[in-house]
């Protein structure tokens, strides 16, 4: 590790302070893991102390469970509320809360930067990049809206939900989990980039987003109700492949229709690919909006007032 | 961030700030709308340097370029020898921004919360971040509010906090824009004075302040830039820019009474002598029998400085008893109507939609 004096380098009485390692991590890498750390820390004390933690849980609890005693009743009504159909709508239900924070989260954080706690100049204002930040924000919005997934699922094993014959399929599972949630954070990377451009109304888009997501992934129904050129969308969806997977590891059958047919070495390789394919773009992306919002003045531009 | 090996050293000789037609032009619905043309500014290292202008002058506009936060639609800028443009990130190591009269903040967050934040977004490690943070606190006074949310600080608390976020990274710039707007007295003073030691601690640190209360300008600044409508109008010194508004010295001598034997005609015929008016009559106080004592007031106009022995003398000469001299300087609001053409409070309000 070099000492302060070491790192630094004296023109005249200015010093100008090198980048500094952080771990095995060097120069911008460093950075970036820093920013990131920094921006989880703060993500948690806006997304989880904000109220007493009795207060949290049930706010947790409350809406997935009753979106999912929505949709069971719904099956239930038409007639179609069977064993099978509970683990499909619960763990579609339950994965989806975590797609919708993390897909909403970069957006959040930069119009929250901007709009709400009007810092988004001064962490501009310093060499830590915004990705870093935008993610680290969403990855711990991610990680809370996990406690509601685990409740929902909870509450669906307590409904009857029938669990994979020999225990859940840990290895599919932790194989799967981080690679759909880095892919949705990645597209909500590309999403907050494009909503940065917009003014107070652009709260309204990733939520938009989200609400057609949830209709096209087969979360709620299998692919097979939507119209063909509707299945193609919600097929090239990384969101949909995850689901799928998580099925399987949870419940150690596939969903119905051609997307249950599918291997699943072969649907995580999908998966797998979306992913790369997701962070190959949405990096550039991002940096590319945020240098045009910097050209239109759109960076710091607070709209809610 | 960039690794030591990308770095080359920063040339000693580089102007702190240095300008060439920086323009910006924003598209609005209504069409579009100039904020600054042909701003040409050269800052050098060390100095506290104002920019003076009324509400929508294009003060802020300016900062936002120079702190790399907004492009501009014309011309170059540098901090430090450093394209502000494209050189973002080695620019962002050496600057910082402070803009006064915003309330940000993560309220959840306590004080020292959000410093070490942002001391980890400077790229510093955790243990030196803390003693920055710790340090900054104590220099401004609110290590005991560490601990405190920051929806519970005070106005002035925040501006000092927002302050204190600014000197974490030793920069070796900061941009101050309106600092002390929205500041009660006392907490306005501790700002300036803090300004003033963060200069004087390490050599060539440099400090551009925008500004439109003329006292603090004049207080602190160097050299200062007025500007309208997104143009400097003039550069100089607080001295220099009064010089254009007064070409001669300008005394006020207080009297008893206007020697019979020397009228004002005599005086005027006096060397160095270019203008001598009653100003005012004035009551002076009590004398020492307790009798009210009046005062007349001459406002003279001198050639220099020098001549205004010729004319002490003559008054003396005559019998009149002087009861107060002082040199009277033109302000810089003064200096701010003979370039604008209306005064910052009224230009303010022509600027408020």
């Amino acid at each position: 590790m070099q000492t302060d004096r070491a790192a630094d380098r004296s023109t005249g009485g200015l010093t100008l302070r090198e980048a500094r390692p952080f771990g095995p991590l060097r120069g911008s890498a460093a950075d970036a893991a820093r920013s990131l750390v920094a921006a989880s820390r703060l993500a948690w004390s806006i997304e989880a102390n904000w109220t007493q933690p009795l207060y949290l849980v049930v706010f947790l609890a409350i809406r997935p469970l009753a979106f999912l005693g929505l949709f069971l009743a719904v099956f239930s009504i038409g007639g179609r509320l069977d064993v099978a159909s509970i683990g499909f709508v619960v763990v579609g239900q339950a994965v989806f809360q975590i797609v919708g924070a993390a897909l909403q989260g970069p957006t959040h954080a930069l119009l929250d930067d901007r709009e709400r706690y009007r810092t988004i100049r001064y962490i501009f204002a310093t060499p830590s990049s915004l990705l870093p930040v935008s993610v680290g924000r969403a990855l711990v919005k991610a990680a809370i809206a996990g406690s509601s997934a685990l409740i929902v699922i909870v509450s669906g094993v307590a409904l009857g939900m029938p669990l994979r014959g020999g225990g859940v399929d840990l290895p599919l599972l932790l194989v799967v989990v981080p690679l759909g949630l880095l892919s949705i954070v990645g597209i909500g990377v590309a999403l907050g980039a494009v909503c940065v451009q917009l003014r107070n109304d652009a709260w309204q888009y990733p939520e938009a987003v989200a609400g057609t997501v949830f209709l096209l992934c087969g979360a709620i129904f299998p692919l097979e109700v939507l119209p063909g050129p509707v299945q193609a969308i919600g097929a090239a969806l990384p969101i949909t492949w995850w689901i799928e997977g998580v099925r399987r590891a949870l419940l150690g059958v596939a969903s119905p229709g051609r997307l249950g047919t599918i291997p699943t070495e072969e649907l995580v390789a999908i998966l797998a690919v979306g992913t790369v394919v997701i962070w190959a773009a949405a990096p550039r992306l991002f940096t590319f909006a945020i240098n045009r919002a910097r050209e239109k003045g759109h960076l710091d531009r607070n709209t809610a007032s | 961030m960039v690794s030591p090996s990308q770095h080359e050293p920063i040339a000693r000789s580089s102007a702190a700030v240095e300008a060439r037609g920086i323009g910006r032009v924003f598209q609005a619905k209504g069409g579009p709308v100039t904020a600054l043309q042909g701003i040409d500014l050269r800052i050098e290292p060390g100095e506290l340097f104002g920019v003076l202008g009324p509400n929508g002058a294009g003060k802020s506009t300016l900062i936002k370029i120079l702190s790399t936060l907004l492009l501009p639609t014309s011309g170059t800028a540098s901090i430090f020898g450093l394209n502000v443009a494209t050189e973002t990130e080695r620019v962002r190591r050496i600057m910082n921004i402070v803009a006064g009269g915003d309330f940000s903040g993560y309220g959840l967050l306590t004080v020292r919360e959000q410093l070490a934040m942002f001391a980890q977004f400077y790229g510093m490690p955790y243990r030196e971040g803390m003693r920055r943070v710790d340090g900054q606190l104590e220099a401004f006074g609110i290590a005991d509010i560490g601990d405190r949310k920051i929806s519970a600080l005070s106005t002035g608390q925040r501006q000092k906090l927002n302050f204190a976020r600014s000197f974490l990274n030793d920069p070796w710039i900061l941009f101050l824009d309106e600092p002390t707007i929205g500041l009660d007295v006392s907490a306005a003073r501790d700002v300036r004075s803090r300004i003033r030691a963060f200069q004087a601690e390490v050599p060539g640190r440099t400090v551009l302040l925008t500004t439109h209360y003329m006292a603090e300008a004049d207080e602190l600044c160097d050299r200062i830039a007025i500007v309208d409508h997104g143009r400097i109008l003039a550069q100089g010194t607080p001295a220099e820019l009064k010089r254009m508004v007064q070409r001669e010295a300008l005394f006020i001598v207080g009297l008893d009474e206007i020697p019979p034997s020397t009228p004002l005609e005599t005086l005027r015929r006096l060397p160095g002598v270019v203008s001598i008016a009653v100003r005012d009559a004035a009551d002076a106080g009590n004398d020492i029998s307790g009798v009210a004592s009046p005062m007349v007031r001459l406002a003279i106009g001198l050639r220099d400085d020098a001549s205004l022995a010729g004319v002490i003398t003559a008054l003396a000469g005559a019998g009149a008893h002087l009861r107060e001299i002082t040199k009277s300087e033109p302000t810089l609001e003064e200096v701010f109507v003979q370039l604008v053409g209306r005064g910052i409070a009224e230009s303010d309000a022509e600027a408020r939609p």
